[in-house]
């Protein structure tokens, strides 16, 4: 088992985040009030729209200033703030252990950000780490002051083992709808269509962060090789040509293709992202043309 | 298949040490990575389209192993028998007669004879002793017995035409004598280019033949008469082969063209052409062929006219019509006489002096005497003696008179100098003898020829004919006339201080005048050479011609009959062939392979 075991989430860290904080705001429509602008109108101070009054509507609304001025019954529409059930999936294989730098990094400190920004909507983060073998979940956080505890059980996530998401994430008891966000390299034999209707089904908003290693995306070697997989062990003698090369990128994109072509299928927002990129280009760029987050 | 440099075979090592290199080059060099998913992927799809991965993963290991093999191979020099057993020696015999000048395909016979002996120069083994050999007139030791194949490469090339007839068989017996050592094995090879038939015995040799069917007419013969200042040419034509030829016949003198008569020639015949009356000062007429054929060199004939100047012999003889009568039928001689009591004048080319010597000689000019008296100042001459049968000896001068059948009663007793050549004995006497003696020419027959009946038989006037060309030095037809490669005894005056022979390319040869005069040899071009003597005071030019010898060289494909020896096609693969271009090449073509493997990334 690997632990990253080292502090990700220092002061500096932390100043970024407040800054993006400013910037940025989560959008969402579901889950219990909170700090949060509902797409649904409801009870709150923040005005909203009018809308002529039908019978049963709480008379306690009607704008009596506008039945003055045009002699018909008007209530005031208000905003109804939110808040929003965030769950954070973190494949915790081996194969995020992976990378230069690492994938598990990179996914450790994107989840980071989303719940510190999840945490300043006052919406309610869960963080759940899976592999085959393991799979922990944090309490369900609620509140800014509670970022400190999600800090600590991302930095404490142990990676090891083989990745299967589909079961991982069949463990997952969901309460009500929320945002389900999964971070993983997705390299799984089982696929994970399951798990992507799993959480459809379970009235989950699906955002699948797909994060590959520099390596992976453009491999650098030669020679004759000898490739070892770090979940399994097992072991495939290359003799790395040119067209080899060739013939892997190829099947990369097939691989990345196949993924995006599934998650338009399925109304979900894929996003691909490489361990190297800067954490704030991936939150500000991908994460918010994907619609994740307004500015 | 020999290897000249077998040492190079321990390169061969080098083979364990490349196998070595990929063994430990095929250690994978150990790499982890997160998920070998994609790979798998990517290798299922290559695996499927590649069932011989396993071979080609090898395949740039097999192309070096070759590449090794091929490259210490061609170092090691290897050499292919493909004919006959190896050999140490190598003899090779060009003929160089006048019909390797025939044409073949683009060149000529001698041209192609060359361009295989160097191939086979080329593709003998580095340590092969060559020997190369010409054969004209007689066979020549161009080069013997060298190793340095560039040298014997520059002789071979070096070799020119010739015209000269000849056999090659004749050489056959110079080669037994240079490969005597070798005899019995086969450490030694000959190989004849020739066009001719030859038996090579029990040589170990091969014939390359160079025969080949050609489209030849000939011109075997040019001759003429004079009737006053006209001449009259016969020109003899043959067509020596298989098809009827119409030919252009020119006549010239010297530079200037004279007549052009056209002749239709069946296969096989021979014609006579003649042109009637041309008149003409020139020194020598000569007829060509205005076609060109096959066999150019016998497409002109030369022809010397003779000079119209006589010469001049005085007798000196009170009455001896022996003498008188056979001096008077000579060609190109005037005969004058006075009697004995008269005194001798100078300015004569020949004095005949009958019984009677006189007490001052004139001071040039060639001296015969007839019975001479004793006491003379010339020669010593004994007391008469009793005669017997007579007999002509062998020598030029007594050519077709050797058998002459003859009695003389009386002679005078006389010893052979020194200086002379007996002619004629009687008995065990000498009877008459002739030489060179103070720079004069003298002929002695030392018997009155009234005593004796040789003036009655055939053979007389032939020797007195022969005496007088021979003393008198005059310019007869029939000695005018060579063939190609011939040697020619000049007959220099005896004055003479300087002489040179210019040949028909303007080249001029200097003759040596030490006694006795070498014959002269260069005659290999066909045309008119000019001999030219520096006398006392003056110069005497006359001319020779230098002709093709028809009758042995422009003979028709010769060995086409019989098929034994190797025809020029299949020459070149003899005695074999190095192998180490073939072998460099095929080097660089797996490089190139190779190459293409390695870029293609197979």
């Amino acid at each position: 088992m690997f632990v990253l075991g080292e502090r990700i989430f220092d002061s500096d860290f932390l100043k970024k985040l407040d800054t993006m904080v400013i910037n940025v705001k989560m959008i969402m429509n579901t889950g219990s009030g909170g700090n949060r602008k509902s797409r649904s109108k409801g009870s709150s101070v923040e005005f909203s729209d009018f809308r002529e009054y039908s019978l049963g509507d709480d008379f306690r609304r009607i704008d009596w200033n506008a039945y003055g001025r045009f002699d018909k019954l008007f209530v005031k529409l208000f905003m109804e703030e939110r808040e929003a059930m965030v769950n954070i999936f973190i494949d915790s294989s081996r194969s995020m252990y992976f990378g230069e730098p690492k994938k598990s990094l990179a996914a450790i400190k994107l989840s980071g950000a989303l719940a510190y920004l999840a945490l300043n909507n006052l919406d309610r983060v869960c963080i759940n780490s899976l592999s085959q073998t393991l799979f922990k979940q944090s309490p369900a956080l609620n509140g800014r002051g509670m970022f400190q505890r999600c800090a600590d059980f991302l930095e404490n996530i142990q990676f090891g083992g083989i990745t299967d998401l589909n079961s991982g994430i069949k463990k997952k008891d969901f309460k009500g709808s929320g945002i389900s966000i999964v971070f993983s390299d997705f390299f799984t034999s089982g696929g994970l269509e399951e798990a992507v209707k799993y959480l459809l089904y379970k009235k989950q908003e699906v955002i699948l962060v797909h994060i590959l290693s520099p390596e992976e995306l453009d491999p650098e070697m030669e020679g004759q090789i000898r490739l070892i997989d770090s979940e399994t062990g097992e072991a495939r003698d290359i003799s790395v040509t040119p067209v080899l090369l060739k013939r892997y990128d190829e099947e990369l994109k097939a691989f990345v293709n196949s993924i995006r072509e599934f998650c338009s299928k399925m109304g979900v927002v894929y996003i691909q992202v490489s361990s190297a990129e800067l954490m704030e280009k991936v939150v500000f760029e991908e994460f918010t043309r994907a619609g994740i987050i307004g500015v | 298949m020999i290897l000249f440099s077998p040492w190079a075979l321990w390169f061969l090592s080098f083979m364990p040490l490349v196998v070595l290199m990929y063994i430990l080059k095929q250690k994978f060099e150990e790499r982890q990575i997160g998920s070998i998913y994609l790979w798998q992927q990517v290798l299922k799809d290559i695996e499927v389209n590649t069932p011989w991965q396993k071979l080609k993963k090898n395949l740039l290991l097999f192309l070096q192993l070759l590449s090794i093999l091929f490259l210490v191979f061609a170092l090691s020099d290897p050499y292919l028998y493909t004919k006959g057993a190896m050999y140490s020696n190598l003899v090779i015999v060009i003929d160089n007669t006048g019909s390797m000048n025939a044409r073949y395909d683009d060149g000529s016979r001698l041209d192609r004879a060359k361009q295989l002996a160097e191939d086979m120069i080329r593709n003998s083994g580095t340590k092969v002793n060559i020997t190369l050999l010409t054969m004209k007139r007689s066979p020549k030791v161009e080069l013997g017995n060298t190793t340095d194949k560039g040298e014997a490469i520059s002789r071979l090339r070096a070799i020119e035409p010739g015209n000269s007839s000849g056999s090659i068989s004749d050489s056959v017996s110079l080669v037994k004598a240079i490969v005597k050592p070798y005899e019995g094995s086969d450490s030694y090879k000959a190989v004849f280019y020739t066009d001719s038939a030859l038996d090579t015995a029990d040589l170990n040799a091969e014939v390359v033949s160079l025969a080949s069917e050609l489209k030849n007419v000939s011109l075997d013969y040019i001759a003429y008469s004079e009737d006053d200042g006209r001449l009259t040419a016969m020109v003899r034509a043959t067509n020596r082969s298989d098809v009827p030829l119409e030919r252009e016949v020119s006549l010239y003198g010297s530079d200037k063209l004279m007549d052009i008569k056209k002749i239709e020639l069946p296969a096989g015949e021979t014609r006579t052409i003649y042109f009637e009356e041309v008149s003409s000062d020139a020194s020598y007429i000569w007829a060509e062929i205005t076609e060109k054929d096959d066999l150019e060199a016998d497409n002109q004939v030369y022809c010397i006219v003779k000079s119209s100047k006589p010469g001049k012999a005085l007798l000196v003889s009170d009455s001896n019509l022996f003498i008188e009568r056979a001096f008077a039928g000579v060609k190109g001689l005037e005969l004058y006489k006075t009697n004995s009591n008269e005194d001798v004048e100078e300015g004569y080319d020949l004095y005949i002096f009958d019984s009677i010597v006189p007490e001052i000689l004139p001071k040039s000019g060639s001296v015969l005497l007839f019975n001479p008296p004793s006491g003379n100042g010339l020669i010593e001459v004994g007391a008469e003696i009793q005669g017997g049968f007579g007999s002509i000896e062998i020598h030029p001068i007594t050519k077709y008179a050797e058998n002459a059948d003859f009695a003389v009663s009386k002679l005078k007793h006389m010893e052979a100098p020194f200086w002379a050549d007996v002619l004629m004995k009687v008995g065990e006497n000498t009877a008459a003898f002739t030489g060179e003696y103070k720079g004069r020419k003298t002929a002695v027959i030392g018997f009155d020829l009234h005593n004796s009946d040789f003036p009655l038989t055939t053979e007389y006037p032939i020797f007195i004919y022969n005496l007088a060309v021979y003393l008198a030095g005059i310019d007869t037809g029939i000695e005018a006339s060579y063939f190609c490669g011939e040697p020619i005894y000049l007959n220099l005056n005896p004055d003479a201080k300087e002489a040179s022979v210019k040949d028909p390319s303007a080249k001029s040869h200097n003759v040596e005048l030490t006694y006795p005069i070498l014959p002269f040899d260069k005659t290999g071009q066909i045309g008119v050479y000019e001999l030219n003597q520096k006398l006392e005071g003056n110069e005497k030019v006359s001319s020779f011609a230098v002709n093709f010898p028809v009758e042995s060289e422009s003979v028709n494909s010769r060995s086409s009959e019989d098929a034994e020896g190797t025809t020029a096609e299949a020459a070149s693969a003899l005695g074999g062939m190095r192998l180490r271009d073939w072998l460099l090449g095929l080097l660089l073509l797996v490089a190139a392979i190779e190459w293409v493997v390695y870029t293609r990334g197979y």
